[in-house]
């Protein structure tokens, strides 16, 4: 009796474990699993930021207003501010049918996300951006993306630490960290900084 | 599994909190048996766990005001509890309410909270509430509510109301009062009652009049059967007053400013632990002792014949109160009948603490409403045809048998109400009620200011406000609550632009009239029975059932008897002993009244002959973990708090009571340090204190750390709540926290320490303490918890494996574990009210106390929306109502935390371990009963 139960307890957490080893690996949405190949876009709504950043030069900021209140979260135009300009320009465009249906029936636009970090690491965008650090050193070449934006960066705990251990070594700033509140450098390895 | 064993090995100095109980949490299994389904089901849990929900970034339709789209909002607002205004500050984001503070601008505040205003938030998101109203049983729509109100409304025209009653609860609204007024003149034959549990007020001729304490004034301060702390009316207020003259006089060693504290009273009270003397006296004694210093002051003709221990005690009062006249003052509960509150009234006026500490105000009321007698009279000779309650549940005021039979004779009932409860079971129509959180009102606070409040959100379902459907009934259309608001505003205050009044909820100063009349009342009083009494409090943390769907209130322990979940009656060992009952047996109570049943408690320090309870429990409210569960003291008390009664034994299984402090007896003072305060006078600096941040490792700034104050401490539980509400910690129901797997982080022990014939008592908020040297640290086997450079002990969840041996090292017994998926107890719509900024832990993940850093860091991070006025303060600390809590930066030489760590009272809890903790501790400091009865001239 004793040995039957254990060898079938044995086999299914065995089992079991293969097949979550399996989804967990298999999952392109996976918060530790690798960057997003290009066929593994999420798909939904999508936006062509080449467009706008580039031929008709808005800023990043123009639409994510979050990063300029030193907040938390970048953020999305409400669907509002899309139509400040698209209640004008390109109304006869068939690309743009879902931001006016959204729009006429007061339905939200429900985007796809593809950087996506797991509820215990907490980023703030305000503050990376602050301290001189590019859009682009994260998220990759958005400026030239056309239609769906995929993940650049594998967003691990170890590419986030490659800087917060080594901010100089790696990425470009545009401030002098070095000249900066010494602090600042200290807090950046604390645990809690991100997971809290 | 291994924790029984540990407990009995756990070493003395080890404090106790969770015998982290239950070989096995399933009861019948063995431990072998469990070990298999326990394998099988983590198997499956893993088949099931990764899978990753893909998610949708849903951004705003219409642009929002700048700012306010990724920004904390705090609003000025308030929720009336018991027919008092709580004005409160809360935190918003995108429209979310998040987190409950007190609005400073308000004296009754001051910037804290009580537990009940921080319990209002679980209640706006609450799952039980009702949703949508009821047709006969059925759902239906508000319009069909509308309809039915207009009906009654034109029925009213032809018969002026007649046979017809409206239910109230306490209401404060000055535009409520108004409509009510008006709703009354213009329908003559209406009856309208207010339900109110418990008033401090009184009906002096054709005014209702309220004493009014000044604690700052007195120097002696001595409570007959009144626990002022417990949070109901303006207690915080008043324990703010009394321990801020207390703290002062102990920082400042200023003799003339240290204050003394008598107890009198039937059952161990939140204000008899902080007492410097406490009396068990029953309520008949303390009727008697109210009656010889009557005798003594002269206001009494006659002479009282009493035993000797009531002449010796009621000397001793007297002689207090006359050699500290005018700074002294006494006061009675609130739960005495009219004569009793006057009779002390008039002996504080003649006493002459009209000068210093007591006055009396004129309270703002409805005054055409019929006496609870009249309408109980009424109801039982079938005058009512038609019942409209505005959620005074009179079902549950009125438990008992026939008039539970006399309600069902009405033909119509039309109930509002927030939660399904005993009224909305037998009403035909029933319509929930708007949460103060969403309703445009206006309320009037403790001390008698008006406040002003907005919607913090829209309403979740279908519902009204009181003013809504009192204009309705009034105009014979529907109203919009925004509307009446801003005619209330104009018409009573004359403010035509709502802004300012809405940013601060305050228009001006004002403080209602003062009663300046001497109270005239008679001093004759029937004969004193010799019998059993039976006493019922307001609960400490469902107050009168307002919070009985509340698992945030249920799962906080009581103050002294620290049971959760639960009521019960509460007799003194001895009592027990003659009726052969031990703790959990069921009783029977009966008084002339009825009869209620429950278990018992054993509780030291009660007066012999008492029984006493606390109402809110024994309900009836479709949830069927607590249907009927507990004592309903309505049904052998009635309306009343005092009566005779007689027990009898029930043959029942005994009730096992979910505690979370087993133990109360304290001998070992490396754990609570105690004062007199002559000894506080020699007394340099503690020997049990660290050195704390000296090391090398700690020289960067800030350094966070914390003190708690013992002496001001008053054990009401606000912090323990206020920090649930923060950091998304879980409730876990009654039978995890009888396992003691409760998840608080704050948790407030009450220990009893013997001296000489006697005991004192404490309270002790304990929660992690940031050792520098931490035991927790060292026995984590993947460094999920570590230390940071600014010395706060950090638990990094998403390393965490539970083995639980930081637990199981952690002399303060402050870490806690999470056994189950408790996030899956966040359902709809409750899952809004999670602080985005916090990790909803997992299964199988240790938490504990973080000096709320999300906190820290967006302060550091010079976030504008941090904090609502630019202060930083952990969740704990501006809860507190006595601002025991001091948090701050220990290398800033002014920071309160850094003077507090100097004090001579600062000790280092279980200093002998030498852990250097961060959180400090500041002794209690009693008055000695030597030192209690010196009077003015010769005081230290």
């Amino acid at each position: 009796m004793e040995k039957s139960y254990l060898s079938l307890f044995a086999l299914i957490t065995l089992l079991s474990l293969a097949v979550a080893a399996y989804e967990f690996y298999s999952q392109p949405q996976g918060w530790s699993s690798q960057p997003l190949a290009s066929n593994q876009t999420p798909t939904g709504p999508t936006f062509n930021h080449q467009l706008h950043t580039q031929k008709l030069g808005l800023d990043c900021r123009y639409c994510h207003t979050g990063i300029q209140q030193n907040s938390q979260r970048a953020g999305l135009p409400s669907v509002e501010s899309c139509m400040g300009c698209h209640a004008y320009v390109g109304k006869e465009l068939e690309s743009l049918e879902t931001l006016r249906q959204s729009y006429l029936k007061q339905q939200p636009i429900q985007w796809k996300i593809s950087n996506q970090l797991p509820d215990h690491a907490h980023f703030h965008h305000g503050k990376h951006v602050e301290a001189g650090l590019k859009c682009q050193t994260c998220h990759g070449d958005v400026q030239n993306t056309t239609s769906e934006l995929g993940r650049d960066k594998p967003l691990q705990m170890q590419w986030c630490l490659e800087c917060h251990q080594d901010p100089h070594a790696s990425v470009d700033y545009s401030l002098d960290l070095k000249k900066q509140d010494q602090t600042q450098t200290t807090k950046m390895r604390d645990c809690q900084t991100c997971h809290h | 599994m291994s924790s029984l064993e540990d407990k009995k090995t756990m070493k003395s100095h080890q404090l106790q909190r969770t015998d982290l109980a239950g070989e096995n949490p399933h009861g019948h299994l063995h431990r072998r048996e469990f070990m298999k389904a326990a394998g099988l089901l983590a198997g499956f849990g893993q088949l099931l766990g990764c899978t990753k929900e893909p998610r949708e970034l849903i951004p705003y339709l219409n642009e929002v005001e700048k700012g306010t789209q990724f920004q904390n909002q705090y609003y000025a607002t308030f929720v009336e509890i018991s027919g008092q205004a709580q004005p409160l500050i809360v935190k918003s984001l995108q429209g979310r309410p998040l987190k409950v503070e007190g609005n400073p601008r308000f004296e009754s505040s001051a910037g804290s909270t009580s537990l009940f205003a921080q319990a209002e938030l679980y209640n706006l998101y609450n799952p039980k509430r009702l949703q949508f109203p009821l047709n006969k049983g059925k759902k239906a729509v508000l319009s069909e509510v509308n309809e039915q109100l207009i009906q009654y409304a034109k029925g009213w025209q032809k018969n002026g109301g007649n046979q017809t009653v409206i239910t109230l609860p306490p209401l404060s609204s000055p535009g409520t009062l108004k409509r009510l007024a008006k709703l009354k003149e213009k329908f003559p034959k209406l009856d309208f009652v207010t339900l109110n549990p418990l008033a401090r007020s009184v009906q002096v001729e054709k005014k209702l009049i309220r004493p009014r304490y000044n604690l700052k004034n007195a120097e002696t301060l001595i409570t007959l059967d009144d626990d002022m702390f417990l949070a109901t009316s303006d207690a915080h207020y008043n324990a703010r007053q009394f321990m801020q003259r207390r703290k002062g006089a102990i920082t400042k060693h200023d003799d003339s400013r240290m204050n003394r504290l008598f107890c009198y009273e039937p059952q161990l009270s939140q204000t008899g632990v902080k007492a410097d003397k406490r009396v068990a006296l029953s309520p008949s004694q303390i009727k008697k002792v109210i009656l010889k210093i009557g005798e003594l002051a002269g206001l009494k003709e006659t002479p009282i014949e009493t035993d000797e221990t009531i002449q010796v005690e009621a000397n001793k009062i007297y002689q207090i109160l006359k050699n500290s006249a005018p700074n002294a003052l006494l006061t009675l509960g609130e739960h005495y009948p009219d004569q009793w509150k006057k009779r002390v009234w008039a002996i504080n006026q003649k006493l002459g603490a009209e000068k210093a500490t007591f006055s009396l105000e004129e309270v703002n009321y409805f005054p055409d409403q019929i006496s609870l007698k009249t309408f109980k009279k009424n109801l039982l000779n079938e005058k009512y045809k038609t019942l409209i309650d505005l959620g005074g549940n009179p079902l549950y005021f009125f438990s008992q048998k026939n008039f539970q039979e006399a309600f069902q004779n009405i033909e119509k009932t039309l109930a509002f109400a927030l939660f399904p409860q005993e009224t909305t079971k037998i009403s035909q129509v029933v319509c929930p009620l708007k949460h103060d959180f969403e309703t445009w009102k206006l309320g009037r606070e403790s001390l008698g200011q008006v406040t002003f409040s907005q919607p913090l959100t829209q309403a979740f379902f279908p519902s009204f406000s009181h003013d809504e459907v009192l204009a309705t009934l009034l105009e014979g259309k529907p109203q919009k609550d925004r509307d009446l608001f801003q005619k209330d505003i104009q018409t009573l205050y004359q403010i035509n632009d709502s802004k300012k009044v809405l940013q601060t909820g305050k228009q001006k100063d004002e403080r209602p009239k003062t009663f300046t009349d001497q109270i005239n009342v008679s001093w004759e009083t029937e004969a004193f029975e010799n019998k059993l009494e039976l006493v019922s409090y307001p609960d400490p943390s469902v107050l009168f059932g307002e919070y009985s769907h509340n698992p945030w209130a249920q799962e906080i322990p009581k103050p002294v008897s620290k049971i959760t979940w639960m009521n019960a009656f509460f007799l003194s060992p001895e009592l027990a002993k003659g009726h052969n009952l031990k703790t959990g047996d069921f009783i029977e109570v009966q008084t002339d009244d009825g009869s209620a049943q429950g278990p018992v408690s054993l509780m030291k320090g009660m007066a012999q002959n008492t029984i006493t309870t606390t109402w809110g429990y024994g309900r009836q409210i479709q949830d069927p973990d607590m249907d009927g569960k507990g004592v309903n003291a309505r049904e052998a008390l009635g309306d009343k708090s005092l009566s005779g009664a007689k027990i009898t034994k029930l043959q029942k299984t005994p009730y096992q009571f979910a505690t979370t402090q087993k133990e109360f007896e304290l001998e070992e003072q490396t754990v609570l340090e105690r004062l007199s305060y002559e000894e506080l006078k020699e007394r340099t600096p503690s020997p049990q204190k660290s050195e704390p941040y000296t090391s090398e490792e700690f020289q960067s700034s800030p350094q966070w750390g914390m003190t708690i104050d013992l002496t001001t401490c008053i054990g009401c539980n606000a912090c323990t709540l206020s920090c649930q509400q923060e950091n998304n910690i879980p409730f876990v129901g009654e039978k995890e926290v009888a396992k003691g797997r409760e998840m608080h982080w704050i948790r407030v022990d009450t220990y009893r320490v013997p001296v000489t014939d006697n005991e004192t008592l404490h309270f002790q908020p304990v929660t992690c303490v940031h050792c520098e040297e931490a035991p927790c640290e060292t026995v984590c086997p993947v460094n999920a918890t570590v230390h940071s450079e600014e010395g706060t002990n950090q638990m990094v969840y998403n390393r965490c494996i539970g083995t639980r041996y930081c637990s199981n090292n952690c002399p303060y017994k402050v870490r806690s574990f999470n056994f189950y998926a408790y996030k899956n107890n966040f359902e709809k719509p409750l899952e809004f009210i999670l602080n985005p900024d916090v990790t909803v832990r997992a299964r199988g993940v240790m938490e504990k106390c973080t000096y709320c850093v999300q906190r820290l860091n967006a302060y550091q991070r010079n976030e504008p929306d941090a904090t609502p006025d630019g202060k930083l303060q952990t969740a704990c600390q501006s809860a507190c109502p006595t601002q025991a809590i001091q948090f701050g930066d220990l290398t800033e030489a002014s920071n309160p935390v850094q003077v507090e760590h100097q004090s001579e009272r600062y000790y280092d809890l279980l200093a002998e371990l030498g852990t250097k903790p961060r959180t400090g501790y500041l002794a209690d400091v009693k008055k000695t009963e030597k030192m209690l009865h010196k009077s003015k001239g010769e005081r230290h």
